[in-house]
């Protein structure tokens, strides 16, 4: 089961490089926090407190699952932009990309190969983060830049997991603290950037100059 | 004690928040800093003396501390002075988001665990963009989304590499639990700095995840420090801020980036093998901020980003030190120290500047010192200090980082950073002069705007560093050994 979650979290990574349509990645972003409160809840166990898993359900389920697409969904209600921009990368090209990321995670992975990380969980979080970084940097409008800075927090968090080690409570705050920049992101971008910047694309945001 | 003083500084803050006359508003958050003066005083006075688990009072953590509280006093004077225009409610937003940002500083510098370090450091992004969008134009919003996007992003990395840290302490403490009871447990990872010293000593853990975890830290942690790659939206952020809050920006966090990449720098040096590496990994950091730098100085116009540029390049120089080592290291924390400082002081004196012309064009302005001549004398002698011309400190510790670098063998460093260095002198001196004694109509200029109280502090503030770099102060010179060692 645990197995089947993960390639399907690696699968939603795969989609999110080809799919053009920023309903969908709104779709994405919250079908990988359902995935990963499988993931977490699998991981703690049935010997785990209480605590622990309404920590982990809150940051996974509310956060990630509800809040974050809901608040993307807002977003695109809002702007009524819907697509990427026509100028950005092709969905051939980027699925070819996206392939190649995920190659180099995968050797890295073998590489990196060690007792004390799940190699499996360390793959795919390191796929997720890169894929994360593509979405930033080959992307023209900042909703998709937004997106990728969702799917790095998801990696971020399915490292945390992977990692296998038992933290202290202030690395579970940590991640909280990082999951609520994501919503303050949001919440920014709602309020004021799609208010003042009509079209989104980030050529826009370029007044700043020397 | 320390909860005591958050509980003050939260009531001030509160105060702050909540008066409705600008008299009782600028009285509250002097009161905030006065009282940030006593702590830091304070913390000094109790030395070494651990609170709340994750505070400890060592000597790099306190010095920084009361030069911030210093530098955020007079910030907020000149603050105060600089937005006599603004509404009542624009007032206190300022000012309620300089304190947040002193407070989330206070414990970056204090915080003896890594993950609280990391937590203070992604406090200060929200409290710094508040600062950044003050001016609630499309400038200020282009800059502040950049700054948190980047600086989340860049936040989120080093917590991988914080992730990365705790496998080497949680495989030191499993080892520790073996040796005692012959079997191998899960054990909680300690992420005190202290502990991972210890771990990355005893030779626990994977050195390869040790490797990724500083280069993870140091990337995340770029757009604090101000240095590559990420060093650009601090340098937008110094220019959409209004400038007392630039000055603060480009001194105090910029010296909260140093402290957070010191302390775990110095904690991953009880390997020799990392301990090499993460020295390579700061003199290529080091040397591609310089060559930023430089590059960008050329093409600026704007007096602010002149000076958030030359941040970059002592921020380039102080990585250039963590990666020598030895005389290096002393070198990088004194010209930290100084740096805060001499630019607080630079851009504060630019606030003014900017109070009196309008702008900050450095190739529209002039006349400067005979508007302005004790003001003018502190530009002066701010330049003077920047480009590391005796007596300044900077001139002796950039004297130890190059013959670090010819000591080390590693001319091949020293050539290409010597020339930038040249080029980063020629272009401060080529766009701050003119401003001085370029011919301009002083009746356009709002000779209102001066206040020479600030530039006499100013002034003393730089002679400070000056003295510092002519007379080796052994008090001095046993603060950095004790930070150092």
């Amino acid at each position: 089961m645990l197995l089947l979650f993960l390639i399907m979290y690696a699968v939603s990574l795969l989609y999110v490089a080809v799919t053009e349509r920023f309903r969908h990645y709104a779709w994405l972003v919250g079908a990988q926090g359902w995935l990963l409160l499988g993931i977490a809840l699998m991981q703690l166990g049935p010997g785990e407190g209480w605590g622990a898993k309404i920590f982990v359900m809150a940051e996974t389920l509310l956060c990630k699952g509800i809040l974050v697409p809901y608040l993307l969904f807002r977003i695109i209600r809002n702007t009524k932009i819907n697509r990427v921009s026509r100028r950005s990368m092709s969905a051939f090209v980027s699925i070819l990309v996206s392939v190649a990321v995920l190659v180099v995670s995968l050797s890295i992975t073998r590489w990196v190969d060690d007792s004390q990380i799940n190699t499996l969980f360390f793959g795919v979080s390191l796929f997720g983060l890169l894929t994360g970084l593509v979405l930033i940097t080959t992307r023209q409008r900042i909703f998709s830049h937004l997106v990728g800075f969702l799917i790095i927090e998801n990696a971020v968090f399915l490292f945390s997991l992977a990692v296998g080690t038992e933290f202290p409570m202030l690395v579970n705050v940590g991640i909280l603290l990082d999951i609520l920049m994501g919503v303050l992101l949001l919440g920014l971008f709602l309020s004021k950037i799609g208010d003042r910047l009509p079209n989104l694309d980030h050529e826009k945001l370029s007044s700043i100059k020397d | 004690m320390l909860i005591n003083l958050l509980i003050i500084f939260s009531i001030a803050v509160l105060l702050v928040a909540l008066s409705r006359k600008r008299t009782y508003v600028h009285f509250f958050a002097q009161l905030f800093f006065a009282g940030q003066g006593t702590a830091a005083i304070w913390t000094v006075l109790h030395g070494g003396a651990t609170e709340l688990t994750y505070f400890t009072f060592d000597p790099l953590g306190t010095t920084y501390y009361g030069l911030m509280a210093l530098v955020g006093w007079i910030c907020c004077w000149q603050s105060v002075r600089y937005l006599d225009r603004e509404s009542l409610r624009e007032s206190k937003i300022y000012l309620v988001s300089f304190m947040a940002l002193n407070l989330a500083l206070t414990g970056v510098y204090l915080s003896n665990n890594i993950t609280v370090t990391w937590i203070f450091l992604e406090a200060t992004t929200l409290a710094a963009a508040g600062l950044t969008y003050h001016r609630r134009t499309l400038r200020s919003l282009e800059a502040t989304w950049k700054y948190i996007f980047i600086s989340s992003v860049g936040i989120a990395v080093a917590y991988l590499g914080v992730l990365l840290f705790s496998t080497v302490t949680s495989a030191a403490a499993m080892a520790a639990t073996a040796g005692a009871a012959g079997e191998t447990t899960e054990a909680m990872a300690d992420l005190s700095y202290a502990g991972l010293a210890q771990a990355v000593a005893a030779g626990a853990g994977n050195t390869l995840y040790i490797k990724l975890a500083f280069l993870f830290i140091l990337v995340g942690y770029s757009s604090k420090v101000e240095i590559f790659p990420f060093c650009t939206v601090g340098v937008d952020a110094n220019h959409s801020a209004p400038t007392p809050a630039s000055a603060f920006i480009s001194s105090a966090l910029v010296g909260g980036g140093f402290v957070a990449v010191f302390r775990v720098w110095k904690a991953i040096q009880g390997s020799a093998e990392v301990a090499a590496w993460s020295g390579h990994v700061l003199l290529l950091f080091g040397g591609l901020s310089l060559l930023m730098a430089a590059v960008y100085l050329g093409r600026t116009k704007n007096l602010k980003r002149l000076a958030a540029y030359s941040t970059v390049e002592n921020s380039g120089l102080m990585m250039l030190g963590l990666g020598i080592g030895g005389w290096g290291v002393w070198a990088a924390v004194l010209h930290s120290l100084a740096h805060t400082l001499i630019k607080g002081s630079f851009l504060l004196q630019i606030s003014v500047v900017g109070k009196m012309y309008g702008n900050y064009k450095v190739t529209r302005n002039g006349g400067y010192f005979r508007a302005d001549p004790l003001g003018a004398l502190v530009m002066v002698c701010c330049l003077l200090a920047l480009i590391a011309m005796p007596p300044s400190v900077l001139f002796r510790t950039e004297y130890l980082i190059f013959t670090g670098l010819l000591s080390g063998g590693l001319w091949w460093i020293f050539v290409p950073v010597a020339l930038l260095l040249v080029a980063v002198i020629y272009w401060l001196c080529a766009k701050i002069l003119p401003l001085l004694s370029r011919p301009a109509d002083l009746e356009q200029i709002d000779r209102e705007g001066r206040n020479p109280w600030l530039s006499a502090v100013l002034l003393l503030l730089v002679v400070v560093t000056f003295a510092a770099g002519v007379w080796q102060a052994p008090e001095l010179g046993a603060l950095i050994d004790k930070i150092v060692y």
